[in-house]
């Protein structure tokens, strides 16, 4: 939906609000998504999705309240459930004025893939074949998706606040497999043709050949070296237990209380730089404020916490524009991940460095197990091998690991010196010095 | 062009819904090529109101519509959805479900086919009693309200919550073979929960269920019976008492785990790998495959005698029963589990047909947008003949484990970790001191094999889990579990030490 379509339908239902203030958010998803699995199409589908948010506040009281039924009749009854919501709202004392316009920069580089092939079944099709005849070739199998996502977001508000945004995003991830040997890889790009296929195919098929003999080892502390992906699931991880301001705040998380204090290896710093060149960017939050890069972790210090405009209120500080979807009664999160190290080696460097350790590909089925102590569980998963005298020696079978992922990332020996972007989350490869395994999974 | 509303367009009820429009879209989905096609079009209405620390944070209602159109093209299969209710939408968007279905055609692949069933045409109402957006809201905000200050008993319970929600959902479904299918329901449900903070420690303990409460498709009379104003104060003595408990130790013990942690249990480790689409790799790069293979039907042994496990869609008011499922195939009740033994699948048309299976009616679609896949019913473990207190005076030294906190489980559902919100020793047959972060972890066939008790019907209850998520685009979906507490023997306990 262009940018005037938007306002033109703001407008319209500008015209009929009788409240002190409205926020009207209007969103349009366009999804493609291809699934491959045994080298052949089994799943490939497109959905198109427009909706609309509204908030409206009269006195101290606010209603919200959406639909995605367009027709005059579906905004006529977005309104009026508004209101209703309003009328049976209770009065607000801490209720917060909407944010006022204010400039946000524009995306400095494009973001939009406009090439007809970006919505073509037809080139999801080809690049699954790509990894299809490469399976056939070295007689295994491929499995995966490869993915195209259109979306706009528009968000005005009374106080003058007009922003709009449009991007696209493509994905791919492929697992190979023959019996009980896996390997995977996945690569993100806003364009569709920018997607590493050949580097995808090449990791989840190295990775498959070399998981066919699997030797059992013991679960036990391991050096671990972590391929991006499996740092990216270890700092999402970290984003669900402790980032959230409001988990903060009401001392539930592992970082409550250390502002300013080394937490993680003085080597790693984490930053929320919804900006940066390697992330999806997003110019503004989910109120229309304009995202500010919020340094978190500053050579391992903990240094900032993120604000939207309920929080920025109460906790007096400058609004980072991290705000979601209202109602949000948790409070902002950081969204745009970046997590960067000082001493920067190769994965073929990492793994000459270690003496005895794990290549794990990637985790699976994490979940929190102590939040407060950032303790976590979860799996190893398409490709874990033992390391010995600088060495891969053999893939072994998947382990379960339980520990806390704070103490993970404070023994940092090296990082490695490719970042990689997936799910809003841009990280590096992590040689660490410990890791808690405390089972065996199936292989 | 004009646009319609699915909320217009259904008074009077479906039929008034453009017949002819929809027989034309099924016309010429054959036209192009289809040798079967759907059409499913839903408009759901939903409230929500959470309360946190006695104040009321969040209000909402929302309205959802639109419609999917499913084709199978030269043994392919092809799915375009869309909310743009205009009359040539319709036709664009079966263009684009065919051309996606002939793109995937150029790979070579198995043809896909479908078992065989018999058109139906049926309508099925509403269970609900009492119609949760006619309860007054204030009645509703009082009652969360009311919650949240009964758990307010201690500085240290520093964050209360209550919720409810409520949906309403209307389906139409039409095939090329001439089914025609109209459903209503209405789901509804809410949940407490006090986290305590202190002792350096924060504890968390919910009722009826954690990660929102229980649901179901009753009505708000199903709300009314939880009675979460009378339990809230003991969640938060409870919350508060485990920032001061012992840990829990490390050894094998005996194991009685209660209705809502079973649920979860039954949930992953007999429930996902149960799947059939899993079984076929595809969903193999993402929710993983299964331990439950072919070559096991029929003979493998994953539980001990005494576990029998339904897929059930025909539970009065379960969250995951229905009449119809999203392919027209009839709610059923089926076993998963026989005396122990792997006697059966959930499954599709496409995956029946692919194993020589009669369809038993589990495939389901998140809403318009997305294309059914294979999901649980309502999967239960069977009630047994022994009450609670007679599982506990059976354990010398062992654990009983209440709540959910965390759990994980690898791809094949067969190594997994849980973490209760709280336990209670067990000695001599009685319950003894409160123990904190209980976990407990096992493989799926040996864990069933060691259950020596289950509970009788007096304790079952059917849970309502809204949160189910599987497939790419991510489908979070609606299921259900019936349970009573079961007693394990030898498990390895305390796995998770703080």
């Amino acid at each position: 939906m262009k940018k005037d379509s938007c306002e033109q339908l703001y407008n319209s239902i500008l015209s009929k609000v009788n409240a002190d203030s409205c926020e009207c958010t209007i969103r349009q998803d366009t999804e493609n998504l291809t699934r491959f699995a045994n080298s052949s199409i089994h799943q490939s589908v497109r959905s198109d999705k427009t909706s609309i948010h509204l908030r409206l506040i009269k006195g101290q009281k606010s209603g919200y309240s959406s639909t995605n039924d367009l027709s005059e009749n579906g905004l006529e009854q977005l309104l009026q459930s508004a209101m209703l919501v309003l009328e049976n709202n209770e009065s607000d004392e801490e209720l917060y004025p909407l944010p006022k316009a204010s400039e946000y920069d524009t995306i400095p580089f494009p973001y939009m893939d406009l090439d007809p092939a970006f919505d073509d079944p037809e080139q999801r099709a080809n690049i699954v074949n790509s990894y299809c005849i490469g399976a056939q070739k070295q007689g295994v199998q491929a499995f995966g998706t490869v993915s195209s996502v259109h979306r706009s977001i528009f968000i005005a508000n009374t106080n003058g606040v007009k922003a709009y945004h449009s991007s696209t995003l493509a994905e791919t991830q492929c697992q190979m497999m023959k019996d009980t040997a896996s390997g995977f890889a996945q690569s993100s790009s806003p364009f569709i043709k920018q997607l590493e296929t050949e580097r995808v195919l090449e990791e989840s098929l190295w990775a498959c050949l070399n998981s066919m003999n699997i030797q059992p080892v013991e679960a036990k502390p391991y050096e671990v070296i972590l391929k991006p992906e499996a740092v990216e699931d270890i700092l999402k991880m970290l984003k669900y237990m402790g980032f959230s301001t409001s988990a903060i705040h009401e001392n539930r998380s592992f970082l409550s209380g250390k502002v300013d204090e080394l937490v993680f290896d003085p080597d790693l710093s984490i930053t929320d730089n919804a900006w940066d060149a390697r992330q999806i960017p997003l110019p503004f939050d989910f109120e229309g404020a304009p995202k500010k890069t919020v340094p978190l972790v500053v050579d391992g210090v903990f240094r900032n916490l993120v604000t939207d405009a309920k929080w920025a209120r109460k906790l007096k500080l400058e609004n980072t524009g991290h705000g979601l979807p209202a109602p949000n009664p948790w409070g902002p999160v950081p969204m745009h991940l970046v997590l960067e190290g000082k001493k920067q080696r190769s994965q073929e460097e990492m793994i000459s460095d270690c003496a005895e350790g794990l290549l794990i590909t990637r985790f699976w089925y994490a979940n929190p197990a102590h939040p407060k102590k950032a303790i976590a569980t979860g799996l190893t998963r398409d490709g874990t091998f033992l390391i010995k005298n600088g060495k891969i020696q053999h893939a072994v079978n998947n382990l379960r690991y339980t520990d806390s992922l704070v103490k993970v990332l404070s023994n940092v020996l090296s990082c490695g010196n490719i970042m990689r972007l997936h799910d809003m989350t841009v990280t590096p490869a992590l040689h660490c010095k410990n890791m808690n395994f405390t089972g065996q999974a199936s292989s | 062009m004009r646009k319609w509303s699915i909320f217009l367009l259904r008074k009077g009820g479906w039929n008034e819904l453009k017949k002819s429009w929809i027989e034309n879209t099924l016309h010429q989905a054959k036209k192009s090529g289809a040798s079967y096609a759907d059409i499913r079009f839903e408009h759901s209405k939903q409230e929500s109101m959470f309360v946190k620390n006695e104040k009321l944070e969040a209000m909402e209602s929302s309205t959802d519509q639109g419609f999917g159109i499913r084709v199978l093209i030269e043994g392919m299969w092809g799915f375009s959805s869309s909310n743009q209710l205009e009359e040539n939408s319709v036709m664009h968007t079966l263009e684009e479900a065919c051309a996606i279905a002939r793109a995937s055609s150029k790979i070579a692949g198995p043809s896909i086919e479908l078992a065989k069933l018999a058109p139906v045409k049926a309508e099925i109402k509403d269970q609900a009693l009492e119609n949760p957006f006619a309860v007054n809201a204030n009645e509703k905000i009082e009652l969360l309200k009311t919650a949240s200050s009964n758990m307010k008993i201690h500085e240290e319970i520093a964050v209360r919550t209550a919720n409810y929600r409520a949906r309403k959902l209307s389906k139409l479904f039409a095939s090329t073979e001439g089914s025609w299918i109209e459903q209503e329901r209405t789901e509804s449900g809410a949940g407490i929960s006090a986290t305590a903070v202190g002792n350096q420690d924060v504890q968390v303990r919910s009722y009826p269920n954690s990660f929102g409460g229980d649901y179901s498709t009753f009505g708000y009379e199903f709300v009314r019976k939880m009675n979460l104003q009378s339990h809230a104060k003991r969640i938060a003595e409870e919350a508060r008492a485990l920032l001061y408990a012992d840990p829990c130790p490390q050894e094998h013990l005996d194991l009685i785990i209660d209705g809502q942690q079973l649920a979860l249990q039954v949930h992953e480790s007999i429930g996902h790998p149960a799947e059939l689409d899993r079984v076929l790799g595809y969903e193999a790069s993402f929710a993983g495959t299964s331990y439950m293979t072919p070559d096991k039907l029929g003979h493998f042994r994953i539980g001990s005698e005494m576990v029998n496990i339904t897929a059930d869609a025909t539970i009065p008011g379960s969250l995951g029963g229905f009449g119809y499922d999203d392919e027209g195939v009839p709610a059923q009740c089926v076993y998963l589990i026989k005396n122990g033994i792997f006697v059966g699948y959930l499954n599709s048309r496409e995956s029946a047909h692919h194993f020589n299976q009669e369809p038993m009616g589990a495939m389901r679609a998140d809403g318009w947008s997305k294309i059914p896949i294979i999901r649980m019913t309502s999967i239960n473990l069977l009630p047994g003949n022994s009450t609670l207190d007679e599982l506990i005076s059976g354990v010398e030294h062992g654990l009983f484990v209440s709540g959910i906190k965390s759990w994980s489980i690898d791809d094949k559902r067969l190594n997994f970790q849980f973490s209760p919100e709280i336990g209670w020793m067990i000695k001599n047959g009685k319950l003894d001191k409160m123990i904190k972060n209980p976990s407990y972890t096992g493989m799926s066939p040996q864990f069933w094999s060691s259950c020596d008790g289950i509970a009788n019907k007096d304790h079952w209850h059917v849970w309502g889990v809204p949160n189910c998520g599987k497939g790419q685009p991510m489908q979070i979906m609606r299921v259900s579990h019936g349970t009573s507490p079961a007693r394990f023997r030898k498990v390895k306990v305390g796995v998770v030490q703080s």
